[in-house]
């Protein structure tokens, strides 16, 4: 107990009394370590958030089923959409139905794909129709019209990303020409261009069923892939197991299915986050380590001086231990409310623009404690070993420094 | 349809895809290495402390007659290496000083008396000999049991004052105190009370910078004095102050020598000094070579 107080003493006075502008340097060290401990693995996490939220948003929604055992296509989709939408959990379901994979306009073409929606559950499930670029997305009774995403239409963006395989500069209002599947080409007006900000469901194009039904009859009650929504607070897999007795030869998947072949990749991310923390950390450490070996350089004196006093080394060492801590809670402090009070929003006012949209920090409270323990247990560490080689030190040759 | 969506979704991260079995090995490098580090500094750190303590045992020795004096010395011999050079700082000294003395040990400068009161102060490490305190021998003792004695049975004022700059002159007073576990109200009041003693109750909230240097020599006999040691080592107290300072602080040893019976030691080269002194010891060349006080005998061999 008398060597805490000892050290405490030491410690308090010694951070209370020295030098400002060294021990503001010292603080502004660690404000910025853990910043930069926070800052790209944040960005890092935001990214994956952003794509995560986009997958489910505009490509797979919660749970996807498809045909099973090899066919094209489901029949019987209005009953079996109907008794989805029926089932405890889910919010929304809606079906599309491939009908074609040819877009051309003038003398440009390309491939893409072409679903038939109905326009009224489709906004239910995705925010596709909301995300409008130009014109108006889909109505129930639109005939003769399209919704492309700009990927497909261009519109005159050339700084967009895929601008130069797209069809350039169709603009709502223009007529294009798609090719259905049998072959057949139909002229149809684009009637809006949307904008998901992600490039795999930016190439897409849309007619309403409506449409499809006169164009294709065979595509009538049935459909390519039915996706469901599930109620917020709902376990996905909860509804899996509601929708798996109502059919047979359906193939259910969820989100998380989907993208399995993306985990691997989330790893990646994850892996590189978590090697930049590595190497904060080593910045920490060797900046700790640094301040406090000059610290004890200059105050080697000291040492020999409170030893040849009595002073024990434990209370010495842990002295400068606590006066690293103090530090290093000084700037973790600082920096953990200049992150969340201005980094933070900042960064939400003005995102980072990746290829698939703009991207904000994200962190959990959990990750941002986690860190700060990190960081306080290197401090400790960096300060530990120096003061205890200062200690080790002769005391004659610590205060006459032979 | 929903196959070629999952393709698309992974198309999203292809740009960090391949890599990541690369930078797994990278993050396992990177810990080895830290480990590695971690290991080497422990192992370096127990074979130094399995070193010190064979250097710092040394062999127990028979009392030499006098032990029970205040301090006694057996045959001391210090040897400093500078390069391939040996030079012998103190050649087989041997004395005893009596309980409640004022010592002065005398000598040119390089003579060899402030590495004699290193070693009586045990902020040193004789290369042979023995050391008595109060009839115990402290030569092999551990730098734990040192710290201790240094604590509390032994004060020791340094040539340079020797006080914490961060501190201020009453808590450089009570530190040791401190550490002795002595209860916060009894050390502040009776560091008030040795500042007062010293002639600086005005000046206990000063920091040493604020002080005179003979005022700095107070607060460090102050200091020594805190944990109401036996005996006082001063090394020099006065070698830096001007000739009113120095009579100050030799005033004082003196009557704390006198007042408390506190047994003091004190190194100088000024023969002024002298004339506080109860007992003197003269080196030259490492070795004692006078004494005029008839209480204490010298010489190489043998104390009487």
């Amino acid at each position: 107990m008398k060597n805490l107080r000892v050290s405490f003493f030491l410690a308090g006075r010694s951070v209370a009394r020295s030098n400002f502008g060294i021990a503001a340097t010292t603080t502004l060290m660690m404000l910025l370590i853990y910043i930069s401990l926070l800052f790209l693995p944040s960005l890092i996490q935001g990214a994956i958030n952003r794509v995560d939220v986009q997958v489910v948003d505009t490509l797979t929604s919660d749970i996807v089923i498809t045909p099973a055992n090899g066919a094209s296509s489901l029949a019987d989709s209005d009953a079996y959409l109907a008794q989805i939408r029926q089932t405890a959990g889910v919010r929304a379901a809606t079906d599309v139905y491939r009908i074609g994979t040819r877009v051309s306009y003038g003398a440009d073409s390309g491939s893409w794909t072409v679903d038939a929606l109905d326009p009224s559950s489709y906004g239910q499930v995705f925010t596709t129709p909301t995300n409008l670029f130009e014109g108006r997305p889909l109505t129930t009774h639109d005939t003769d019209q399209a919704f492309l995403g700009l990927g497909v239409a261009g519109a005159g963006q050339t700084d967009v990303r895929g601008y130069r395989a797209s069809l350039q500069s169709v603009h709502a209002g223009d007529r294009v020409t798609i090719t259905l599947s049998n072959g057949t080409n139909v002229p149809v007006t684009v009637a809006g261009i949307y904008y998901n900000q992600f490039p795999q469901s930016d190439d897409m194009a849309y007619i309403s069923r409506e449409e499809a039904a006169t164009l294709v009859p065979a595509s009538a009650d049935h459909a390519t892939a039915i996706y469901v929504r599930t109620t917020p607070g709902t376990s996905v897999n909860d509804v899996v197991s509601r929708l798996t007795p109502l059919r047979s030869d359906v193939k259910l998947q969820t989100s998380d299915d989907l993208s399995a072949t993306a985990q691997d990749q989330v790893a990646t991310y994850r892996l590189i986050s978590n090697i930049l923390k590595v190497i904060s950390l080593l910045m920490a450490a060797i900046t700790i380590f640094t301040i406090t070996y000059i610290d004890l350089a200059n105050k080697r004196r000291h040492i020999g001086i409170e030893r040849a006093i009595g002073i024990r080394s434990g209370p010495i060492v842990l002295s400068y231990v606590l006066k690293a801590w103090a530090y290093a809670v000084a700037g973790i402090g600082t920096g953990l409310l200049l992150f969340l009070y201005a980094v933070t929003p900042i960064v939400r006012g003005h995102p980072f623009h990746f290829p698939n949209g703009p991207v904000t920090l994200a962190t959990s409270w959990n990750e941002l404690v986690r860190d700060v323990v990190i960081l306080v247990v290197v401090a400790s560490f960096a300060a530990l070993i120096p003061a205890i080689r200062s200690v080790r030190i002769r005391i004659l040759d610590a205060i006459w420094g032979s | 349809m929903a196959d070629q969506r999952s393709v698309v979704v992974a198309a999203v991260f292809a740009a960090a895809g391949g890599h990541h079995h690369l930078l797994r090995r990278g993050g396992a490098l990177i810990l080895a290495v830290l480990v590695l580090i971690g290991l080497v500094i422990a192992i370096r750190a127990l074979v130094r402390a399995r070193r010190e303590r064979g250097h710092r045992r040394a062999p127990r020795h028979t009392p030499p007659p006098g032990a029970a004096s205040a301090v006694a010395v057996r045959h001391l011999t210090k040897t400093y290496r500078m390069g391939s050079v040996a030079v012998r700082a103190l050649d087989d000294v041997s004395l005893r000083i009596p309980d409640g003395a004022m010592a002065c040990i005398m000598g040119k400068s390089g003579s060899g008396k402030s590495t004699l009161l290193r070693q009586l102060g045990l902020i040193d490490w004789p290369s042979s000999g023995s050391i008595w305190l109060y009839g115990q021998e402290v030569t092999g003792s551990s730098e734990r049991e040192r710290s201790a004695l240094r604590l509390a049975t032994l004060g020791y004022v340094f040539q340079e004052y020797a006080l914490l700059p961060e501190l201020t002159a009453a808590e450089n007073v009570y530190l040791p105190a401190m550490m002795a576990g002595v209860p916060a109200r009894k050390y502040r009041a009776r560091a008030a009370e040795l500042l007062d003693l010293v002639g600086l109750s005005e000046r206990a909230g000063h920091r040493p910078r604020e002080l005179s240097g003979g005022e700095q020599q107070r607060v460090a006999i102050a200091r020594a004095l805190v944990n109401q040691p036996r005996v006082v080592y001063a090394d020099e107290p006065t070698a830096n102050l001007d000739t009113a300072s120095a009579r100050t602080v030799m005033q004082t040893l003196r009557h704390l020598n006198k007042v408390l019976g506190v047994t003091v030691i004190f190194v100088s080269h000024d023969p002024d000094d002298a004339d506080y002194a109860t007992q003197l010891v003269n080196l030259a060349d490492g070795k004692i070579v006078a004494a005029e006080v008839a209480s204490m005998s010298i010489g190489h061999g043998e104390i009487s």
